[in-house]
């Protein structure tokens, strides 16, 4: 009697063959698995070296900036043409060395048109004070030769007012102007001639806009064109706020212009903007109190602005080219920025729009200029 | 369909000269000797045991690993968080993983350390129209150091790991 053929018996070459590929297949697992973990590994051994060449690189940064920072001060000797900076760097767990161009301009460069609450935006001017352009970045660990080369650019920018938000800008330095400031919790007299003088601390022209000396330039603002044309009868006139629409440019030789919210059921939300650039507004009287907001351009002429102590104004006034008076005790919820004298008969009281949506809001921002940096 | 061949028994009339050996059937080569079986075990073992100890090596190295990237990433971030502006402490309470103050954090902390701010000269070579000059600037500096636990030696104790970086940042920020 035969002995049953156990099935695999007979087939003894394809059990070796299977068997070679399951073990080839493991085997490629196994390595591909092991270098995985040489790979965690080097990572692991070669973090810090990689966080070392990385702080280089913010390090270089942080110092160019300073160096443009410290670079405002000399201005009056000229432009650079050339820098390099190098030494010293050996101890820094990472070092660096740079080289690159500086350009200095004193005049304004540029416009930007920033939107604001009062409408869709105006054109402001600003001056590239510098511009700086670091060719290379070389970088690299202290335990390493190797390095690399990074081009950044910085562009420092003044700061137009219109960003910071200021509730009182003097674009200018008067002669003799001063106005009495009072805020919330604080009051002060600015005398802008001091002001002005103050400056020379600082590591930076706080101009901007215009041309010649420092913190002399014009407002370099304009009204955006598209205002209706406002003619008004007589020099003694009347404008109701609450019937009027959004933006208009006075046309008439009105002298005397009292401004007050009588009618109308215009939103609160939709400010109104009055360019006056006649040459013949003299007074500005605010009646009342007005509950839609205002800005009151007044262009080439000194205006006098006067109202009753106990009303409190929404308003944004910009007086360029001539000089403001403020005539009694005026609140202002809003701002003044001018290029002129600013001279108070009376208190001024200054505080932030309570509606802007950033009255709450501490600026973070510097609020001279700032400085802008990226990679080529 | 292939038809399955198998040796010849002994039964089989079998021409001498061929080159194929005859086994009765009860000697077929159809199992492994003890001895085979027994040296196949011991190489079984053999890798069996490697691949544990393996597997806590790798084990050991993933925790190793992981808490040498969070490490480093955690410094990484403290230093962008200075170069902004912000104080020490400042930054290690912003930073979401657990920063202590004693240099020995333990498992699931890290020490982490701001000296105070220094000045520190920075030599610059500049050339202008009037010529070649050369000044310096200053820059504030100042050490970060992070201590954490990288793993475990054989008797239990925790083995630390510290980096310390220099950061610089401008004065006037």
């Amino acid at each position: 009697m035969k002995r049953p053929l156990h099935p695999f018996a007979s087939s003894p070459g394809s059990i070796l063959v299977f068997s070679l590929v399951i073990v080839l297949a493991g085997a490629t697992i196994l390595t591909g698995w092991i270098y995985l973990l040489a790979a965690r590994t080097t990572f692991s051994e070669q973090a810090t070296v990689g966080l070392e060449r990385r702080v280089a690189l913010l390090n270089a940064r942080a110092a160019a900036r300073q160096f443009l920072f410290n670079s405002m001060n000399a201005t009056s000797s000229g432009n650079f043409t050339a820098t390099t900076m190098g030494a010293g760097f050996s101890d820094w767990g990472g070092g660096f060395s740079m080289n690159g161009t500086l350009s200095m301009a004193t005049t304004q460069t540029g416009n930007q048109t920033i939107p604001n609450r009062f409408g869709p935006g105006e054109r402001f001017g600003f001056v590239e004070a510098l511009d700086a352009t670091i060719y290379s970045i070389t970088t690299g660990n202290s335990g390493s030769t190797e390095k690399e080369a990074v081009a950044w650019s910085f562009r420092m920018r003044s700061c137009n007012p219109a960003l910071a938000g200021y509730p009182l800008t003097l674009q200018a330095g008067g002669n003799s102007s001063s106005v009495t400031v009072q805020s919330p919790g604080a009051s002060l007299t600015w005398i802008a001639s001091q002001f002005e003088s103050s400056f020379a601390a600082v590591p930076f022209i706080p101009m901007s806009s215009g041309t010649g000396s420092s913190y002399n330039g014009s407002l370099a603002v304009s009204p955006s064109g598209s205002e209706s044309e406002l003619t008004l009868n007589g020099t003694v006139a009347s404008l109701d706020l609450g019937n009027c629409s959004t933006a208009y440019k006075l046309t008439s030789a009105t002298a005397n212009l009292t401004l007050a919210i009588t009618g109308g059921s215009a939103a609160a939300g939709n400010p109104v903007k009055l360019v006056a650039d006649t040459n013949t507004l003299a007074n500005v009287t605010l009646s009342g109190n007005n509950t839609r907001g205002l800005v009151l351009w007044v262009l080439n002429t000194n205006a006098t602005i006067s109202s009753n102590a106990s009303s409190t104004w929404r308003m944004l006034i910009l007086s360029q080219n001539g000089n403001l008076t403020w005539n009694g005790p005026t609140t202002i919820e809003g701002g003044v920025r001018t290029n002129g004298n600013l001279n108070g008969n009376g208190a001024l009281t200054l505080s932030v729009d309570p509606n802007s949506p950033d009255a709450n809001l501490e600026s973070l921002a510097d609020k001279i200029f700032w400085l802008e940096d990226w990679r080529q | 369909m292939k038809s399955i061949t198998h040796p010849p028994d002994c039964t089989t009339s079998v021409p001498r000269r061929a080159a194929v050996r005859c086994f009765p059937p009860w000697r077929w080569p159809a199992g492994y000797t003890l001895a085979e079986v027994l040296i196949a075990s011991c190489v079984l073992l053999v890798g069996i045991t490697a691949a544990a100890m393996l597997a806590n090596s790798v084990i050991l190295q993933e925790e190793a690993n992981r808490s040498v990237a969070i490490a480093i990433n955690l410094q990484e971030q403290a230093a962008r968080l200075y170069h902004m502006g912000l104080s020490g402490p400042t930054i290690t309470n912003l930073l979401p993983e657990n920063c202590v103050s004693t240099a020995t954090p333990g498992a699931d902390a890290y020490y982490m350390a701001f000296s105070a701010d220094s000045l520190r000269d920075i030599s610059v070579l500049t050339n202008s129209a009037s010529g070649a000059s050369s000044n310096s600037f200053q820059v504030n500096a100042s050490t970060n150091q992070i201590i954490f636990a990288s793993g475990k030696s054989t008797n239990g104790t925790m083995i630390y790991r510290t980096n310390t970086i220099l950061l610089l940042r401008p004065t006037n920020l």
